[in-house]
């Protein structure tokens, strides 16, 4: 079984674990109700503009979960060598991500793929870089969970060792009540997952400067380098809009009001490998679920909000830097000219229709990088709400 | 007439509820359809069908003989547009309008999206090719609509828009609005280094604002909407063609003008558009850079992007 049957696994195991469990939550007892309203329910604060996201009938949201969430988000005793946290894939300095060119799980191994940001997660059409049936945050949350090849947080088989961590620590039995009134064992996997799923709900950004002088009314927050560098991004010259459009940057979205499936993916031609269009074989993409031909290298466009801070990029970090980035769109592709991965991306039969190529001065380089740090939102970044209860995850040195 | 901007939700949903009674009364009376007759308004489906040249759009399908370059092969792969202002006409001219079912998913108001893209994604997409509402209950002989949204609606913030506006593959900016018509395409697929990235999106152009994410501060220079009015067309058997083909007749698919946007994304500095742009029934100002003196290319008349298909 390789890391992405592992996901589907993860798939039918929500089902599995998260079906009863989820009748339980959906009855708790009206006297665990009553007993802290304020915390059984969640009120969304919203930035302005933005809409509200979808709610799943399977994970209401309530302070008290997302408290859980926030707890084992950040809990080494999470991983099955108590080695690594959520968030050492997903650093709040580094607006939850990792800073390494691909991800590493608490046993050493290696994983295919770039950590992502959860800036906005819970306005995702679809969850991983090329995954069009895992649309439920709390479903994605078991993937890494029991994810096998590679392991990344190493559930499998060790199951009820790693709950008992849980199920016999003072801190979290009252967690765990709060979250799952009336529930008699609230302690199982697919708890744990909605509980984190919880608490990545709430990780919105929405108050960079781009935010302000778009949706507060002052026009002054961006430079004026950051906007001309925006008419740039919305123009029919560099296309960038086309796939990342929209409030959160990303044609890929889902919300409240969102009713038509937005689960896009593009081939950013990264690879043509040999000339026949191929991607490495273990970073095919949307291909990888449909083996169409035209689906090869198909990822899905990530938010870029604070994309300054997420450094590698692309679906393997194979692009270091913004600049660099920029570089690849400006081209319309990569070139690698030898090696087992030689070929012209910008060639590839499997290329984006949106992606043409472009040129700019530096000046007009630097405007756009200027732009894409004008998503660059403090007050998310620094938001104590987001931040580890335990202290082992600090915030970026900005925020102190 | 009422305008349809300023209608609201419920007279649709009470023409619906109004014409379901009708019908099931009708039903109930055993063939006595005096109720029927009475009724003063009906229900009426107009089909949709995307084509190119005459053959119909399957997406992913490659079709032949597109255009006037070599080799004229064209590879489809995205195909949506919107309408507004729907109508049907009587023998006299007279219009009535088309009173869209408010459904929350594919009309809003006085707006539709025709969505034909289906099997372009992995495993199914939802798809609409149907307009869908109540119309005075009489005797028509053809069809009026416009292809676009509307300003009053166009230039709305896409993350509290309803359905279909907040549809963000169809989103440009929150000054340019919504793309009008976005069909996806590759000229000469499969020929190597020959394919070329063919699109046309249709949307407004030059909306003066200071920036893309503010709605535009006047209306837009070229708001880029065409009305196409249709003759000999029975809604209850015909449907409506759209044909690419025609749209694309003068246009070289395997070429497009370097630092240019891919195919025509309806840019008055875009070459690729002078040809498109007029074959979907409107002037375009091609105006070729800073100091330029406007060109006019008026619309090509009959047009043609839209015909009648009998059963």
């Amino acid at each position: 079984m390789n890391w992405r049957l592992g996901g589907i696994l993860a798939l039918g195991l929500a089902l599995a674990v998260g079906g009863s469990a989820a009748v339980a939550q959906d009855h708790q007892s009206p006297a665990a109700a009553r007993a802290n309203p304020a915390r059984s329910t969640y009120v969304w604060s919203l930035p302005k503009g933005f809409p509200k996201p979808r709610m799943f009938k399977k994970n209401r949201l309530s302070e008290a979960k997302v408290e859980l969430g926030r707890h084992l988000f950040y809990d080494p005793r999470v991983s099955i060598n108590q080695t690594m946290a959520c968030a050492s894939c997903h650093q709040p300095a580094r607006a939850f991500s990792d800073g390494r060119v691909t991800a590493i799980g608490a046993t050493g191994e290696a994983h295919p793929r770039n950590a992502m940001s959860l800036t906005n997660v819970v306005y995702n059409a679809a969850f991983n870089w090329a995954n069009p049936v895992l649309t439920k945050l709390h479903v994605q949350a078991l993937i890494p969970i029991f994810g096998e090849f590679p392991v990344e947080l190493g559930w499998s088989d060790h199951e009820m060792e790693i709950l008992d961590r849980f199920r016999h620590d003072a801190l979290y039995q009252k967690l765990f009540a709060e979250a799952y009134p009336g529930e008699t064992d609230p302690f199982n996997a697919g708890q744990v997952a909605k509980a984190i799923a919880a608490f990545e709900s709430i990780l919105i950004s929405g108050n960079s400067p781009f935010d302000q002088a778009t949706f507060q009314g002052n026009r002054d927050a961006m430079s004026e380098a950051a906007r001309r560098g925006q008419e740039l991004f919305f123009s029919e010259r560099m296309e960038c809009f086309h796939c990342h459009g929209g409030f959160n940057f990303t044609q890929s979205v889902s919300h409240s009001g969102t009713t038509i499936s937005q689960a896009e993916f593009h081939n950013n031609g990264l690879y043509n490998i040999g000339g026949t269009g191929d991607y490495p074989l273990d970073n095919r993409g949307l291909w990888e679920f449909t083996q169409r031909p035209a689906d090869m290298g198909r990822f899905r466009a990530p938010t870029l909000r604070n994309i300054e801070l997420t450094a590698p990029y692309m679906h393997d970090g194979s692009i270091a830097t913004l600049e660099e980035v920029i570089d690849h769109y400006a081209r319309g592709g990569r070139l690698i000219s030898e090696g087992p991965l030689a070929g012209d991306g910008a060639r590839s039969p499997f290329r984006s229709e949106l992606i043409v190529g472009f040129s700019l001065t530096p000046q007009e380089k630097q405007d756009v990088i200027e732009f894409l740090k004008s998503l660059t939102d403090w007050e998310f970044l620094c938001d104590t709400r987001f931040a580890d209860p335990f202290g082992n995850f600090e915030r970026h040195p900005r925020c102190y | 007439m009422i305008d349809p901007r300023n209608r609201r939700s419920l007279p649709a949903l009470r023409n619906a509820l109004m014409v379901g009674v009708i019908g099931a009364l009708a039903a109930g009376c055993g063939g006595d359809d005096d109720d029927d007759s009475s009724s003063a308004v009906r229900r009426a489906a107009i089909q949709f069908q995307g084509q190119v040249n005459g053959q119909d759009f399957v997406c992913g399908a490659t079709y032949e003989n597109v255009g006037i370059g070599q080799p004229g092969t064209y590879q489809v792969t995205d195909w949506r547009f919107y309408v507004h202002d729907v109508e049907l006409v009587k023998a006299d001219g007279a219009r009535r309008t088309l009173d869209l079912d408010q459904d929350g998913v594919w009309q809003y108001e006085n707006v539709a999206l025709l969505d034909l893209r289906r099997d372009c994604g992995s495993g199914a997409l939802p798809s609409n090719a149907e307009l869908v509402g109540a119309v005075s209950n009489e005797n028509y002989t053809g069809i009026c609509f416009k292809v676009g949204v509307p300003y009053a609606l166009n230039h709305v913030n896409d993350a509290t828009a309803p359905s279909p506006l907040n549809n963000s593959g169809m989103l440009w900016n929150w000054r340019g609005g919504r793309k009008f018509i976005r069909v996806d395409g590759m000229g000469a697929p499969g020929d190597g280094d020959n394919a070329v990235a063919f699109v046309i999106h249709l949307g407004s152009t030059e909306c003066p604002g200071p920036d893309p994410n503010s709605p535009p501060t006047a209306a837009c220079g070229y708001p880029n909407v065409a009305e196409f009015c249709l003759d000999n067309f029975d809604a209850d058997q015909d449907r409506i063609v759209m044909d690419m083909g025609a749209a694309l007749e003068a246009s070289d698919v395997a070429f497009n003008t370097p630092d240019t946007a891919s195919g025509c994304m309806s840019g008055n500095a875009d070459p690729e558009c002078i040809a498109i742009i007029p074959r979907l029934n409107l002037d375009f100002t091609y105006v070729a850079g800073a100091g330029a003196t406007p060109e006019q290319y008026p619309k090509v008349v009959p047009q043609r992007l839209f015909r009648v298909h009998k059963p």
